[in-house]
């Protein structure tokens, strides 16, 4: 009973994580309705960013954070108008995206690369202070990831409906081309949703950095979960990428237990590809959202 | 002398490897992160074949060539029962399950480890030993697969792939099946890439999952734009220069190797954010509209 | 008298929209047909629903009395239906002769693999049946030249060169004559359907914006507006319907 408990707390807060990563994406994805990846590089800067300014420059792990968060949006906001924007602008396939985002995404985890070396960075800043109930106990950052990625969703439920920036954002996602003709800078607000998006995936990166540590390549290895939550909760529906997420974590938390570790990734794979085999609009998603003619 | 008769025999198997790819991104315009796998599962099955089940070259290549076009149809046909871009994630998901199939599969594959002593590559009794040889073998071969992706890019068959790649529903329109044509791409690439794997095999006679992963899929599809996408000769010359470049970078005095990776990252990488945006028809293509 | 192609009940909805509502046509064999109405009527959508790439809510499709509905587009046009687009949707990267070789069906004596293996411009009479299609639509002498490379009218020309290089029966053309200037209609596109009627047999259906075409070219009409047919004749007949008129034909 206690390992089944232990089980169900564990799978929600990987589950937790996994949900804002999947919210993050959905708001970059539904609004672009292109694969831009360059969050993936994002994020790993971000961790480190946290990493430099909590241990190398010693300041408080909450100052840090804050201005980690900061940064991460200015990055964001850097690499879209530096690169991604021009790069929309000057051919506008999904390809070219993808690619031209992929190759941000190599470059910023190459440089990390370089000057720090691929091993993993910190490891649990600060103390850990441990939250108990019963006979469940989960750490600080974990009960702080899991308010973060609940209050994410239930602000964003407000923010997507009822603020100007998200009905434009949706009436992009609907129909750019109108979009355009009615005068909305559409890319204008991509790149504005973008940044939000990618920041909050950036902070997944400060909570992840401060719990148990970053590492170069862990900016791809959370764009995949971020991209797998979206196509499992479902393409175009914000609500999906949450439970996308949510299911995810638990699947990998159970993954732990039922197969050896080093069929865990495997498994991952292996659903993203029945899913999309057989299920492509995933669990909530809008159906047709590519048409043929 | 030894040195430059390795870098280029890599060379020509790259070649073979990227050359095969442009049927897909640069024929038929369909970005399948995968090829690694095929590679991969092409260099295992003749590892297999020839180590443990004493097979000589050419049979266990041709064997490996099938079973790497029955691999391609797993990704093809479910891929093509869904809109084209959801390919994409087929592709990529596909390369991530071989590649962690390889490493823990260990009854067969013997996981990180890899399968070493592989016997060299002998046809008719002529043992493929030295270098020269090799180099010879490989030229051969390379020239032949170039030969072969050229006879197709210039038949019927190869203007309907360009035509895909174009706008599929006018493909549609004028009677051609835009599907069976997108399969047998796929089994094409995928059994050419199979011979580049049946190659490194023999060649290094040691490999392991490492070798083709998702790396080694983004560098083939790095050497193809930045040679120019859809063309023959840019294939051949991307894959050239960014093969010969890290060895170059080998001669840099004092650069720990800890650097060396990172490094020829960075560069594979700045080379694509900048081919992508500022010449995205590579070194040779013609450029679009 | 039932038409070689046929639509009967149609009905298509797209989110809450009714494109086609309850349409009815009967495309006669030999003969020129045609399908005006406002923009927004529907008909490039009953184009697309006839022609495979759209399947109908309700209703079916008919080619020769056999139901084609649920078939394939590319299909379709193996049967002998073929259709040309508003858009173009011409190759554009490729050269005019490659856009029109490429619609020519696959010869019964080609195998599958030299489709595969054999440089297309070693089939000679394939290459001269493109050459002679592309004089035909008085693009003969740009054949070497990339679709996009081309100007509009000369593009629409090799358009249509494309759709007959499929060897269809019927043909579905979407306004071939938008955008080209009054000589080469008369000169080219008019004279050209009229050949292919009394030539080669062929059946056409034109969708058009100029009333004045369609009443000199084709032998019946049919009117949609709003996803439904609102009359049909001859254009003799429809001439003289007053309702119409206002409604449709003024500058007629």
């Amino acid at each position: 009973m206690d390992l089944i408990l232990h089980l169900l707390v564990d799978g929600i807060c990987t589950g937790a994580r996994y949900a804002i990563l999947g919210m993050g994406f959905a708001l970059i994805f539904n609004t672009q309705r292109m694969f831009d990846l360059s969050f993936g590089g994002v994020y790993t800067w971000s961790g480190f960013a946290l990493w430099i300014l909590a241990t190398q420059l010693g300041l408080g792990i909450s100052f840090a954070s804050g201005i980690a968060l900061i940064f991460c949006f200015l990055l964001s906001y850097g690499v879209q108008r530096v690169y991604m924007s021009r790069l929309r602008k000057r051919s506008g396939s999904a390809v070219s995206v993808m690619l031209g985002s992929m190759a941000i995404m190599m470059m910023m985890e190459a440089i990390t690369a370089i000057f720090w070396g691929g091993e993993i960075r910190a490891g649990r800043i600060g103390d850990a202070g441990i939250y108990k109930w019963g006979t469940i106990q989960i750490s600080d950052i974990k009960f702080y990831t899991l308010l973060a990625a609940i209050a994410i969703f239930l602000s964003f439920r407000y923010l997507f409906m009822k603020t100007p920036l998200g009905v434009n954002a949706r009436a992009i996602a609907s129909n750019p081309l109108l979009s355009r003709v009615v005068g909305l800078e559409t890319e204008k607000i991509i790149i504005f949703t973008t940044c939000f998006g990618s920041t909050i995936i950036g902070l997944d990166a400060i909570l992840v950095c401060a719990d148990t540590g970053v590492y170069p390549a862990i900016g791809f290895q959370s764009m995949l979960i971020a991209f797998m939550a979206v196509i499992l909760g479902g393409i175009g529906s914000f609500e999906g990428a949450f439970i996308g997420g949510l299911l995810i974590g638990f699947m990998r938390t159970v993954a732990v237990l039922q197969f050896p570790t080093l069929w865990q990734e495997l498994v991952l794979f292996a659903i993203l590809f029945l899913i999309i085999a057989f299920r492509p609009n995933g669990l909530l998603g809008i159906k047709d959202w590519k048409s043929e003619v | 002398m030894d040195y430059l008769l390795h870098i280029l025999i890599i060379v020509l198997i790259n070649i073979i490897l990227v050359v095969s790819f442009n049927i897909l991104l640069g024929f038929t315009g369909i970005f399948a992160l995968c090829h690694a796998a095929f590679y991969g599962v092409g260099a295992y099955t003749v590892a297999l074949l020839m180590k443990s089940g004493g097979f000589s070259f050419f049979p266990a290549m041709i064997c490996a060539v099938g079973i790497t076009v029955c691999c391609s149809l797993l990704i093809a046909i479910p891929g093509l029962r869904v809109h084209w871009d959801y390919m994409v994630i087929f592709a990529f998901s596909f390369q991530m399950i071989v590649y962690h199939v390889m490493m823990n599969w260990m009854e067969l594959t013997r996981g990180p480890q890899g399968i070493p002593g592989i016997p060299p590559a002998s046809v008719f009794g002529f043992e493929f030993e030295s270098k020269p040889s090799f180099l010879f073998l490989c030229l051969v071969l390379c020239s032949a697969v170039v030969y072969f992706v050229r006879r197709i890019e210039t038949s019927s068959f190869g203007l309907v792939l360009k035509g895909i790649k174009d706008d599929e529903v006018a493909v549609k329109s004028i009677g051609k099946n835009v599907t069976l044509h997108k399969i047998v791409a796929f089994a094409v690439a995928a059994g050419l890439a199979a011979v580049a794997g049946s190659l490194i095999a023999v060649y290094i006679s040691y490999i392991s999952p490492g070798y083709f992963d998702l790396h080694m899929s983004v560098f083939v599809v790095i050497a193809l734009i930045f040679g120019g996408v859809g063309r023959i000769p840019g294939a051949v010359l991307g894959t050239l220069v960014l093969t010969a470049l890290p060895e170059l970078l080998r001669f840099i005095p004092y650069l720990p190797s800890t650097i060396l990776g990172g490094t020829r990252d960075l560069i594979y990488a700045t080379i694509l954010v900048f081919f992508m945006l500022y010449r995205p028809q590579g070194l040779m293509g013609k450029a679009r509209q | 008298m039932a038409g070689i192609l046929e639509g009967k009940g149609i009905d298509k909805t797209f989110g809450g929209l009714q494109a086609l509502n309850q349409v009815d046509v009967s495309i006669a064999q030999g003969k020129i047909t045609g399908l005006i109405g406002p923009n927004g009527a529907g008909k490039t959508t009953l184009f697309n629903v006839l022609s495979g790439f759209l399947k109908p809510d309700r209703g079916q499709v008919t080619f020769k009395n056999t139901d084609i509905t649920d078939k394939a587009p590319q299909a379709i046009v193996n049967q002998g239906i073929a259709r040309s687009w508003q858009g173009l949707r011409l190759f554009g990267n490729l050269t005019v002769l490659e856009n029109i070789m490429m619609s020519i069906p696959r010869g019964e004596k080609e195998s599958s693999i030299s489709t595969l293996l054999t440089p297309w411009s070693r089939n000679k009479e394939k290459t001269e049946r493109a050459l002679q299609i592309a004089r035909l639509v008085n693009i003969g002498d740009r054949v070497h030249y990339a679709v996009r490379e081309l100007s509009y009218a000369e593009q629409k020309l090799v358009a249509v060169a494309r759709l007959l290089a499929t060897g269809a029966e019927v043909l579905l053309l979407d306004e071939p004559t938008s955008g080209l200037d009054e000589k080469t209609v008369n000169q080219v596109i008019a004279p050209l359907l009229r050949e292919l009627i009394s030539q080669s047999g062929k059946t056409i259906c034109l969708v058009e914006h100029s009333i004045k075409l369609v009443f000199h070219m084709c032998d019946y009409v049919f009117c949609l507006n709003e996803g439904r047919i609102v009359a049909c004749g001859n254009p003799l007949e429809l001439r003289q319907d007053e309702k119409l008129q206002r409604a449709f034909f003024y500058g007629a």
